[in-house]
C-alpha cells in the first residue's frame, strides 16, 4: 500500500470506517456459514458415544453425514401438529363434559400454549439459522417444510371454524390464514426471546397475551358465519363508512 | 441413533457463531489493503468481530421508512387510509423481503449469542419506536386514537414481526404469500393487495378508535359475531 496511490488519504477515522464497512457488505453476501458446517463428526460420535470410526462405516464423508441430518431434522413428524393440536382442544375444553368455550375464550387459552411452547422449542431457532444461510438445496426443504407445516394448520384452523360456526372469508384461504398466524407466532417469538417486556403475556391484566390478542383482532375480518357471502372487500367498505361517520372532518 | 445425535448438538447450536465466517483477511482484501493495517486498529480477528457485530446492529444504521413520504404525497389523511395502508405495506414488505440484513439478523438470532442478544433487542427498540411514531402521526390525521390495551409499542411490535415471518415465507415460496389479491375480482378496478397489507388492515379496527370513544377492545370484541358464547371475559 504505496502512500499515495489514492487521491485522497484516509485519515485513521475513515481507514477504519472503511473496514467496518467491508464487513458487513461481507456479511450482507453470506450472513451464515454454511448449513450446519459447524457440526463436526467427532463430537457427533463423541456425543453417542460410539468412535468415529463407527460413523464413517454408514457415511463416506462428512458432508454425506450432513446430508442425511439434513433430512433428519425436516422429518415431518417432527412438526406434527396432530399430537398437540389434540392436547390445545383439551385445555381449551377445560374440564370433561363441559361445553365448549367461546371462540375468544379458545383462542386466548390456546394461542398462549402455542406460543410458550414455541419460545422453549429449539426448532424456530433452527430454522431461521438454515433458512438465514440462503444456500439453495435446504431452501427448497425448508419450503417444503413451512408447506406442510402450513397444510396441517390449516385444516385445524378450518376444523376449529366450522366447530364455531365460521368459515374463512374470501379471497382468504385456510393456507393464507395459517401463513399468517405462522409468521406472527415467529416473530414474535424471535423478539420475545431477545426483548420479553416487547411481548407482554398479560395485556392488561386479564390474562391476554400479545399474540392471542392478535388472533382475536384478525378474526373478524378472515372468518364470516358460515353460508354468509361477504367477503373481506365487503367488510373493509365497512370500515371506511364507519370511519367516515364517526370523523366527517378528517376528510 | 447417530442422527439424533447430530440433532441433539443441531438443537444446542444451532449456527457457527455469529461472523465467524468473516475473516479478517477477506475484509482486508476487499479494502485493498494489508491484514497489517487492519490489525493496526484491532488487536485480534475476535476484537474486529465485536466492534462490527456493534456497528451491523447499531440503531441507527437500520434503513429508513419511505412511509412518512407516502403520508404527504397522499395528502396527509386526505386519502382514504386504507389506499395508504396498501401502498405503504407493499413498498416496506418489498423492501424487508430484499433486505439481506434480514437474513444476517436471523443468523445472529439463532446463534443465541449473549453478546449479541442485548444489541438485536436494542435495534429492535429503535425500529419500533420509529414505527410508533409513524402509526401516531397517521391515526391523528385520520382522527384516530390507539384502541387499548394495545399501545403504539405493541401494534409495532406486532407489525414487525409479521412482516419478518411473511418475508421468511415469502422468500422460500413466494406464493404462499399473495401479492395480487384483486380488491375488485368482477370490475375494472386494477387495485391489487399483499397479504401484509390485508393483515393490517384486518387489524386496524382492533388497533384505533374514533378519538374520545373510549371503547377497548375487549368491548369491540363483544360486538362482534363470534362471540355467541356470551360473556367471557366478566366484563362489557
Amino acid at each position: 500500500m504505496a502512500r499515495g496511490s489514492r487521491p485522497a488519504r484516509r485519515t485513521p477515522e475513515e481507514g477504519r470506517h472503511a473496514l467496518l464497512e467491508a464487513g458487513r457488505a461481507l456479511a450482507n453476501q453470506r450472513p451464515a456459514p454454511p448449513p450446519l458446517d459447524h457440526v463436526r463428526l467427532t463430537d457427533v460420535a463423541r456425543h453417542a458415544g460410539v468412535s468415529a470410526g463407527a460413523l464413517y462405516h454408514y457415511w463416506d464423508t462428512q458432508d454425506d453425514y450432513r446430508d442425511d441430518l439434513l433430512d433428519h431434522l425436516f422429518a415431518p413428524e417432527r412438526f406434527e401438529p396432530a399430537a398437540h393440536v389434540g392436547e390445545l382442544a383439551d385445555a381449551v375444553a377445560g374440564a370433561a363434559g363441559a361445553p365448549m368455550p367461546p371462540l375468544d375464550e379458545q383462542i386466548r387459552i390456546g394461542a398462549a400454549i402455542e406460543f410458550e411452547g414455541l419460545l422453549d422449542n429449539p426448532d424456530l431457532r433452527v430454522l431461521l439459522a438454515l433458512w438465514a444461510a440462503g444456500d439453495p438445496a435446504v431452501q427448497s426443504r425448508l419450503a417444503g417444510h413451512f408447506r406442510g407445516a402450513g397444510r396441517r394448520w390449516a385444516d385445524f384452523y378450518e376444523d376449529s371454524f366450522r366447530t364455531a360456526g365460521v368459515e374463512v372469508r374470501p379471497p382468504f384461504t385456510y393456507e393464507m390464514l395459517a401463513v399468517l398466524l405462522g409468521a406472527i407466532g415467529d416473530g414474535l417469538a424471535v423478539r420475545a426471546s431477545v426483548e420479553p417486556g416487547a411481548v407482554p403475556v398479560d395485556l392488561d391484566g386479564r390474562g391476554w397475551g400479545l399474540l392471542p390478542a392478535a388472533l382475536v383482532s384478525l378474526l373478524p375480518a378472515f372468518s364470516r358465519p358460515i353460508g354468509s357471502d361477504e367477503t373481506f372487500w365487503d367488510y373493509l367498505e365497512q370500515f371506511q363508512s364507519d370511519l367516515a361517520a364517526v370523523s366527517p372532518d378528517a376528510r | 441413533m447417530l442422527l439424533d445425535a447430530g440433532r441433539q448438538l443441531v438443537d444446542e447450536q444451532p449456527v457457527g457463531w455469529p461472523l465467524e465466517h468473516v475473516r479478517v483477511t477477506d475484509v482486508a482484501k476487499r479494502v485493498g489493503v494489508s491484514v497489517g493495517m487492519l490489525y493496526h486498529y484491532w488487536g485480534t480477528q475476535e476484537d474486529y468481530r465485536a466492534d462490527l457485530l456493534d456497528e451491523l446492529f447499531s440503531p441507527q444504521r437500520y434503513p429508513p421508512t419511505t412511509v412518512p413520504d407516502l403520508f404527504d404525497t397522499l395528502g396527509q389523511g386526505a386519502a382514504p387510509i386504507d389506499e395508504l395502508v396498501r401502498l405503504g405495506t407493499e413498498v416496506e414488505f418489498r423492501a424487508l423481503r430484499d433486505n439481506p440484513e434480514l437474513r444476517l439478523l436471523m443468523a445472529t438470532w439463532a446463534a443465541d449469542d449473549p453478546v449479541a442478544n442485548p444489541k438485536i433487542a436494542g435495534q429492535y427498540e429503535a425500529v419500533a419506536a420509529r414505527w410508533a411514531s409513524v402509526y401516531e402521526m397517521v391515526f391523528d390525521a385520520y382522527g384516530l386514537e390507539i384502541r387499548p390495551p394495545f399501545t403504539f409499542q405493541t401494534m409495532a411490535a406486532l407489525v414487525t414481526a409479521l412482516g419478518e415471518g411473511l418475508a421468511v415465507r415469502s422468500s422460500l415460496d413466494p406464493t404462499s404469500v399473495p401479492d395480487d389479491l384483486l380488491q375488485d375480482p368482477d370490475g375494472d378496478d386494477p387495485r391489487r393487495w399483499g397479504l401484509l397489507g390485508c393483515a393490517f388492515l384486518a387489524l386496524l379496527p382492533a388497533f384505533s378508535r374514533p378519538k374520545g370513544s373510549g371503547e377497548d377492545l375487549w368491548a369491540l370484541v363483544e360486538r362482534v359475531q363470534f362471540s355467541d358464547g356470551g360473556d367471557a371475559h366478566g366484563q362489557g
